[in-house]
């Protein structure tokens, strides 16, 4: 007897239906799992032979073909196993379903029990696009379908309960539906305990407000990690669909915490030993998304860039630059969000002591060589530069007082909210200007485009360099509260971009 | 270029590696002429006693016109001149000095070897504003003078980049020029310049050739000015060279306790002239020249910023916010305008110097 169920395939972000049809025929026993499954699929028979046999339900000893549909695209994961089991007892009649496009999910344990599973979110999203509204997943994924509206979830923690629903015996609640209320709790990290360090803190003001790239130069211990912990403390409040966004790639990267949903915009910080794959993605069977995808919404810290490998920040160049990253493998083209702000940290020389007290041993060769590490290109990208300086004792003794980050982050939101309001739609920061919307938002009066002038002649600026420091000058303007980019909102833009000259 | 019988001999002795130059020096000055360097039957009798044979041998090979002719021309395959003492071409003030090479090498524009030339040198470790006033003055004096300098990293680099625009501009290497490699700028001086070198092609830099290199630039020079240097630097060992032959020797000032500044400030203690533009060289070469500032227009913060530098020489940007009430974003918005003005420069750590 024929029998057929609905599941889900993700590729990248986006679901793709998968249809499991189950025939049971008279024969010598045997079963055969078609359509390009990987190994875990394969191993799906044993599990759900055991699951079948432990929740008291017989798995029939006839020869059965499982297809899963369509058979040319490959299927990864152990999702599939609740599907094929509910499939299984539908051919032999021991379940009865008459909607055929309720979509299970979820990998079944030897004992019956449902067991959670990755990318649960992008599935939901994308199969509720395309008209799917009852879901079976497991219990522990739960949370993570609970901020979807419109579409009918029932949690499953075993394969028994599963039955005693459909059979109408015991049925389950579906999950009920939760609003997003944002990130609880104030973030560990907060400005008022890094001292001094006005320049470099307003400087991670103008990025967290437009959304720029910062660099942070500085002597060894004189607290640019520190600083930067301090800007998740700072960034603007996740908004729903962000949130979303953001969870869907922390879904199928199986990172999700128990909430369920992505509540405070991440901050990835991966060590300098990363490899090219981890910070942009890839892996063969599976691609996975990298960390900066990871950082999606959010912000990629890189302490100690130049010890970086040169290649993974070469890679990084095209995903700063478009927001998103497509990773080609032989066995098909994913394609990650990647928006981020890049916030990175280094030393102004080998020694790390140029420009601070303490002497210097480098020469000027030496400073060369070591900041040639990061390509130029690369920090063409990176629109504000700063150098953090060493801190005196007096002034870490001392008790003067420093702004809070909450302070800081009201006016973030403020800057934020002008520019949401000028964009209106499809970009959010002035980061993401294209040509159009730079002509378009930054007018500039001629005292402008002559320093500008002036600066692009003395910095030896490239055509980015010049369009990124009107986006700056943009940013600068907003906080300031000015409909017009001022001479001194491009002055200011231009001073963060004099770390090339040594 | 045509050569002389005398020329073609005293290039041929440079050439050979084995020889120091004292001893070239030595079999010159033994015959009446260079040129009897060719004649088997003069030379014998000079090199039987004390050569060893293989210096003999080797040194007998080397000395005849086919062998000049073809070293000649192979330096000029090359795109270089060799110019010996005995030419017409080579420097007036180099041969009136004390000591000079038997030939000196260059390449680049000839006619600027008739020129007056005046050495400005500087150490790797110059302070960025320094760089910036070297460059300008190097590119006011090279209206003057043809600018003679090094080609080290500093104060080499900003003398040589600032005279390089008129193209009156000289680089002495310390070493042949086929062992040198040579930076981007310097290749444009060998087009637009000279590019000078007291040493044969094939002689590797090596640290005492420094020393040479420096004396001769000295010998050549009208005047120097040293821009910059430390307790021991190859540029003090130029100036020094300088007021000990009697040239107008100049250093830039230093406060006390300046590391890159030392040098300088020993220079005007043995008697160099302390100078701060180029209004106190030129009129002691006789050129009189009524300079103004032209003035760059400058906001009321600007000039607060800029007056409070030039009062402190050095100030970090927090204390320039201290000191002048600024708020920070101003504060960077004001000494941005200044840095592009080209008023002042930033010495690293976030601190900042007038120019």
């Amino acid at each position: 007897m024929l029998a057929k169920v609905k599941c889900f395939a993700l590729s990248g972000l986006d679901g793709v239906a998968v249809e499991v049809e189950t025939d049971v025929n008279n024969g010598l026993p045997a079963y055969e799992l078609v359509g390009l499954p990987d190994a875990a699929v394969k191993e799906s028979k044993e599990r759900v032979r055991s699951a079948l046999k432990n929740s008291g339900k017989s798995f029939p000893t006839h020869k059965i073909t499982v297809n899963l549909a369509p058979a040319d695209l490959r299927k990864e994961g152990s999702h599939f196993d609740l599907a094929i089991a509910v499939c299984l007892l539908k051919a032999t009649g021991q379940l009865c379903i008459g909607d055929e496009n309720v979509v299970f999910l979820g990998e079944l344990a030897l004992g019956g029990q449902v067991r959670s599973i990755n990318g649960i979110l992008p599935i939901l999203i994308s199969a509720r696009e395309k008209g799917y509204t009852t879901f079976f997943i497991p219990k522990a994924n739960a949370n993570e379908a609970s901020y979807l509206s419109g579409i009918t979830v029932y949690p499953v923690s075993s394969l028994s309960e599963l039955v005693d629903h459909i059979m109408g015996d015991r049925p389950i609640e579906p999950v009920a539906l939760r609003t997003f209320e944002g990130a609880k709790g104030s973030d560990p990290s907060d400005l008022t305990y890094v001292k001094g360090q006005k320049a470099a803190k307003r400087a991670i003001e103008i990025a967290v407000s437009g959304g720029h790239n910062i660099l942070l130069v500085g002597p060894p211990g004189t607290g640019k990690t520190m600083l930067a912990r301090c800007i998740p403390g700072i960034l603007p409040d996740l908004t729903f669909d962000e949130a979303l966004e953001v969870t869907k790639i922390h879904s199928v990267a199986g990172i999700l915490s128990e909430e369920g949903i992505v509540s405070r915009r991440p901050f990835r910080s991966p060590h300098h030993t990363a490899t090219t794959v981890s910070l942009c993605g890839g892996g063969n069977a599976k691609i996975h998304p990298g960390e900066v995808s990871l950082a999606h919404n959010g912000v990629l810290f890189l302490d100690e860039l130049p010890e970086y490998n040169r290649a993974s920040l070469e890679a990084l160049r095209q995903p700063l630059e478009d927001g998103v990253i497509t990773i080609a493998r032989s066995a098909g083209a994913v394609s990650y969000p990647a928006s981020f702000i890049l916030c990175a940290s280094m030393n102004p020389c080998p020694c790390g002591n140029y420009g601070s007290d303490r002497p210097c041993k480098c020469t000027p060769f030496d400073i060369r060589r070591y900041r040639a590490k990061i390509s130029g290109p690369l920090l063409d990208r990176i629109d504000l530069q700063v150098e953090v300086d060493s801190v005196r004792y007096d002034d870490l003794a001392g008790e003067a007082a420093e702004e809070r980050s909450s302070a800081v982050k009201e006016r973030v939101e403020r800057a934020r909210a002008v520019q949401r309001k000028r964009f209106s739609g499809k970009i959010h920061t002035n980061s993401e200007m294209g040509e159009r919307e730079l002509k378009g938002y930054c007018k500039l009066s001629p005292a402008c485009e002559s320093v500008l002038r002036i600066a692009f002649e003395r910095l030896q600026l490239s055509a980015r360099g010049r369009s990124r420091i009107i986006k700056v000058a943009r940013t600068i303007a907003d906080m300031a509260g000015s409909e017009e980019i001022l001479v001194e909102h491009i002055y200011e833009a231009v001073s963060y971009r004099t770390f090339q000259e040594v | 270029m045509n050569y002389t019988e005398d020329d073609l001999a005293v290039i041929a002795l440079n050439s050979i590696p084995l020889l120091t130059e004292r001893r070239r020096w030595e079999l010159l000055s033994a015959l009446e002429s260079p040129r009897f360097l060719f004649d088997p039957k003069k030379l014998r009798p000079l090199l039987i006693e004390t050569e060893k044979s293989d210096v003999y041998n080797s040194i007998s090979d080397a000395l005849c016109k086919e062998y000049a002719v073809e070293v000649v021309t192979s330096y000029e395959k090359k795109g270089y001149f060799a110019i010996p003492y005995t030419s017409e071409n080579y420097p007036a003030s180099l041969k009136r000095s004390e000591y000079f090479p038997p030939v000196l090498y260059a390449m680049g524009r000839m006619e600027l070897l008739k020129s007056k030339f005046f050495c400005i040198v500087g150490s790797r470790r110059t302070l960025p504003n320094i760089l910036k006033v070297t460059e300008s003055l190097s590119k006011e004096l090279s209206a003057h003078f043809t600018v003679l300098t090094g080609v080290a990293e500093g104060g080499d680099y900003a003398a040589a980049q600032g005279a390089l625009e008129k193209g009156n501009v000289a680089c002495m290497l310390a070493g042949g020029f086929d062992t040198v490699s040579l930076k981007q700028l310097h290749r444009e001086v060998a087009k637009r310049g000279l590019l000078l070198s007291p040493f044969p092609p094939n002689l590797p830099t090596q640290k005492f050739l420094y020393r040479v290199r420096n004396r001769t630039m000295a010998s050549l020079s009208e005047g120097i000015l040293v821009v910059s240097a430390g307790k021991v630097s190859g540029a003090l060992i130029t100036g020094e060279y300088g007021l000990e032959m009697g040239k107008f020797t100049y250093a830039f000032p230093y406060t006390i306790g300046s590391a890159s500044g030392e040098g300088c400030n020993a220079l005007l203690k043995k008697g160099a002239y302390p100078t701060e533009n180029i209004l106190d060289i030129l009129p002691d070469f006789g050129i009189n020249l009524s300079k103004e500032r032209s003035a760059v227009p400058l906001t009321r913060e600007e000039q607060l910023v800029l007056a409070r530098l030039a009062e402190r020489e050095e100030l970090h940007r927090s204390e320039i916010a201290r000191e002048t009430n600024l708020e920070e974003a101003e504060l960077s918005a004001v000494l941005s305008a200044l840095e592009i003005k080209n008023l002042i420069v930033r010495t690293g750590g976030n601190k900042y110097r007038p120019v």
